[in-house]
């Protein structure tokens, strides 16, 4: 089908290649040096995954799901499916979001209010598929028909002409993929309807009933991660080797001999960082531990496994997966006896570990949790640390991860920070909790097969990209070295794929880092700065 | 006109059970997970930027503060100038607004009818040359409210309906059900609009209907036009419930139990015991990872070897 023609809700069921396709010549312009950048047409599967899996919602594959082999296997995915609708529906299987779900599915006026606040939408040109409220109409249609009393009765009239087939539900799994679970469509709407919570409920029906989830986030992400200690594959002999030659390389750069504590029982923090930064940004964890030295904080990593790891992706596609890494977490902190855990620089796991898993933790699991924001402005403003802002005389400017601000309220203390350290420093615009997401939430930073990343950078990240653009309108040269503050581990992975699709290094010089990087590179106490200007 | 009688208990008897059972329904939903959204209304601070307690450092050692002024100022915004749609959909808000101003204005019409009714069958007669000043005040508050309302509702209910035909982002997502409710809408003020300029101009009628009404007395219905206005009003209380319509108490919870709920579990604290029945709950998902038929609390600290596979 092409663009054209209006897709409809109830098209979903329709046997077609692809029910809409996407036009380069509609995607959102860029401001300039990027007026006259061309996307070309999105990456192509290969024919034989073509033939193998579905990506018949709009060309793209998420999910890497394989077609049934026959119409029975169809028909029990269907029949599943259902089993899985009903669950979500109940009190004892949806426990844990029933009452929201309930609200969201039973009282949207469908007003669209909640349209032009979603970035993926409007950087598509307004695809219709990416309308907010598309999933989550064609979940009510299924309810109504095949769920409540009387649903088949004047299908047509009430809204409810929907078919459930092998289409439906396969572009209905994919099409959850294509929402960042940003809620920034939720804070829009009047009533409080959550298209981002739908998106979220509509993966862990698939997850948690068929089985149906992202590689990257379930097997290679939650189940890696209760297996080995980290979804990187990371083990505790090997997060032992990153600390030590974390250890080294301080030495060597900056002169200082710092040893990174490794289970010191009784500390006041256990820090969690996202284990991703060991490997793609160790700048990140040796700038924590510089600012913890000199400020003279106590503090310890874990080296059991999991905990030397805060990621938590179960946040992103399912309850029970969530429940289990955050329950290790905070066993392990437990047994470490630490005062309080403090989530590093990463978005989701501060959301998942802090807000969403305060109401499974019971008793001695129930630690005091702390992001590391509020504790970097006291050690920055209340002078603990000695800063020189003169060291960061470059354009900065902060990309607000959603988990951290919309989704928490965490908004001042990093900005304050950077008012003290960054003399350049400007704001995106929107900003705090009215930010865009960067286009990798929700576990697609991290998805990497197929076309997804092509669709991924050129969709998702648009509007981000854009932002960044227009912060740094008045230095956009090469010339000047400019840097998009990113606190966390998966919007800086985006970042990375964002600046490196747009070759935003070579054009426009634009760098990316951690907001420690910043305070570190401030620090009068290193020789050196500690800003490697290059990209990686 | 015992026939219209009956409508009128029934219909009032429905809505309120329909109305009753989905507020039930919301409110007797499981405690669940947290999922608030800020900026949340009653932090007294932070409000304006959308800051919560997790910008201190040791926060569950100092009381959480919540404004409840702040939450009603919020609500009060939401409720009577459609704030939210204000700044994100003005062009819905020129039609959206008149609309739900027309509806509270003629929800205290039947508020003031009944205080109305109630007040002549204490005998004090609500008239335009009644001695008593509260008397007289309901009288004209009553012609005020009604006429005020019906107008912006028309003119409301006329606007969406157009901007629902019109609109392209509107167009595809409406069915012939939502153009039903809102041209029944549309019908129902048009019926109320003709009852009252040609039978019923100062709501006298309407006032004796509703005394009949709560004294259980057969009403004298003064004309047809007022009879076809009140089964179509009647048979919109009976629809209603059971539509989006709901929304007008549904957000209550959408805001104070959802986007709004930052109350923290703290150890021993009022959370804990509906936490630990929620723990208990069996789970039944069929994921091979999931374990089922375990109780929730089974389940997240019992990681399967199934998984593995």
């Amino acid at each position: 089908m092409n663009r054209s023609q209006s897709v409809k809700i109830q098209d979903l069921s329709t046997h077609s290649e692809v029910l809409e396709g996407l036009d380069p010549e509609r995607f959102m312009k860029l401001p300039p040096p990027y007026e006259d950048w061309d996307d070309g047409p999105l990456q192509q599967l290969s024919e034989d995954r073509k033939s193998r899996t579905e990506h018949s919602l709009d060309g793209v594959s998420a999910l890497s799901l394989p077609k049934p082999q026959s119409q029975e296997e169809a028909e029990r995915a269907v029949a599943r499916f259902l089993d899985g609708l009903r669950k979500l529906l109940s009190k004892e299987d949806n426990w844990t979001f029933l009452q929201p779900l309930l609200l969201s599915m039973e009282n949207c006026v469908k007003c669209q209010t909640c349209n032009e606040a979603c970035h993926i939408y409007a950087a598509s040109g307004k695809a219709e598929i990416y309308r907010p409220t598309f999933r989550s109409e064609a979940l009510r249609k299924i309810v109504n028909k095949y769920l409540k009393p009387g649903g088949k009765l004047f299908p047509k009239f009430r809204g409810n002409d929907i078919e459930l087939n092998w289409e439906t539900i396969a572009r209905l799994a994919e099409s959850a993929y294509r929402c960042n679970l940003c809620r920034r469509c939720a804070q829009t709407c009047p009533i409080g309807v959550d298209n981002g919570l739908i998106a979220r409920e509509i993966r862990k029906l698939f997850s948690q009933e068929l089985d149906i989830n992202v590689d990257e986030l379930h097997r290679s992400g939650t189940i890696k991660q209760m297996l080995t200690g980290s979804s990187t594959g990371m083990n505790p002999t090997a997060f032992r080797d990153v600390i030590e030659f974390a250890e080294d390389d301080i030495a060597d750069k900056f002169g200082l001999k710092i040893k990174i504590p490794i289970d010191k029982e009784g500390a006041e923090y256990l820090v969690m960082h996202n284990a991703g930064e060991f490997l793609s940004w160790p700048e990140n964890l040796q700038a924590f531990a510089i600012i913890f030295e000199k400020a003279g904080v106590s503090w310890t990593l874990s080296s059991e496994m999991v905990g030397y790891d805060s990621v938590n992706y179960g946040l992103f596609y399912e309850d029970v997966q969530l429940a289990r890494i955050a329950l290790t977490h905070a066993e392990i902190a437990k047994k470490l006896k630490v005062k309080k855990v403090l989530q590093g620089e990463c978005g989701h796991a501060h959301k998942a570990f802090m807000p969403i898993s305060d109401r499974i933790f019971m008793g001695e699991l129930n630690i005091p949790r702390e992001s590391c924001f509020p504790l970097l402005e006291e050690i920055v403003c209340k002078g603990k640390i000695e800063v020189d802002p003169r060291r960061n005389d470059f354009p900065v400017t902060l990309h607000d991860p959603c988990n951290v601000v919309r989704n928490m309220g965490i908004v001042m203390p990093q900005r304050n920070v950077l008012k003290k350290i960054a003399p350049k420093f400007r704001e995106m615009n929107p900003h705090g909790v009215d930010n865009y997401c960067c286009g990798g939430g929700s576990g697609f930073a991290i998805m990497q097969g197929g076309n997804f990343p092509d669709w991924r950078n050129k969709i998702a990240g648009r509007m981000k990209f854009k932002q960044i653009l227009e912060a740094f309108q008045d230095s956009i040269g090469p010339e000047t070295n400019k840097y998009v503050c990113a606190p966390c581990s998966n919007c800086k992975g985006q970042m990375r794929d964002l600046l490196t699709y747009y070759d935003a290094w070579e054009r426009c010089h634009i760098l990316y880092g951690g907001l420690v990087e910043l305070i570190a590179n401030a620090m009068v106490d290193l020789k050196e700065p500690f800003i490697e200007w290059e990209f990686h | 006109m015992l026939f219209v009688q009956v409508l009128l208990y029934l219909s009032v008897a429905v809505f309120v059970i329909g109305v009753g059972a989905r507020i039930w329904k919301y409110a007797r939903a499981p405690i669940h997970l947290r999922w608030e959204l800020y900026p949340v209304a009653h932090e007294p601070d932070k409000k304006e930027y959308g800051g919560s307690y997790f910008e201190e450092l040791e926060w569950w050692k100092k009381p959480i503060k919540k404004s409840l002024l702040s939450e009603l100022t919020a609500m009060a915004e939401e409720i009577f100038l459609l704030k939210g749609v204000y700044h994100h959909n003005r062009s819905l808000w020129y039609v959206s607004y008149p609309f739900h101003m027309g509806l509270y204005l003629l929800v205290g019409l039947v508020g003031l009818l009944l205080v109305g009714a109630l007040a002549e069958v204490a005998g004090f007669p609500i008239a335009q040359e009644t001695p008593h000043a509260v008397a007289r005040a309901v009288y004209y508050l009553t012609i005020l409210c009604g006429y005020s309302g019906l107008t912006l509702a028309l003119v409301g209910c006329m606007g969406l309906l157009i901007k629902r035909i019109k609109d392209p982002a509107l167009r595809p997502m409406t069915t012939p059900a939502d153009y039903c409710n809102l041209g029944y809408i549309l019908v129902l003020l048009l019926a109320a609009l003709g009852a009252w300029l040609f039978a019923d101009q100062t709501f006298a009628a309407s006032r004796k209907l509703v005394a009949s009404l709560i004294t259980f007395k057969q009403p004298s219905v003064p004309s047809g036009v007022v009879a076809v206005e009140l089964v179509l009003f009647s048979v919109f209380l009976l629809y209603m419930p059971f539509t989006r319509m709901t929304h007008f108490f549904a957000k209550y919870f959408t805001y104070h139990k959802v986007r709004w709920e930052d109350s923290p579990n703290l150890r021993g604290g009022r959370l804990e015991a509906k936490i630990k029945e929620a723990l208990n709950f069996g789970v039944s998902w069929q994921a091979a990872h999931i374990q089922t038929g375990k109780s929730w609390a089974e389940v997240a600290t019992q990681f399967p070897k199934e998984a593995t596979k």
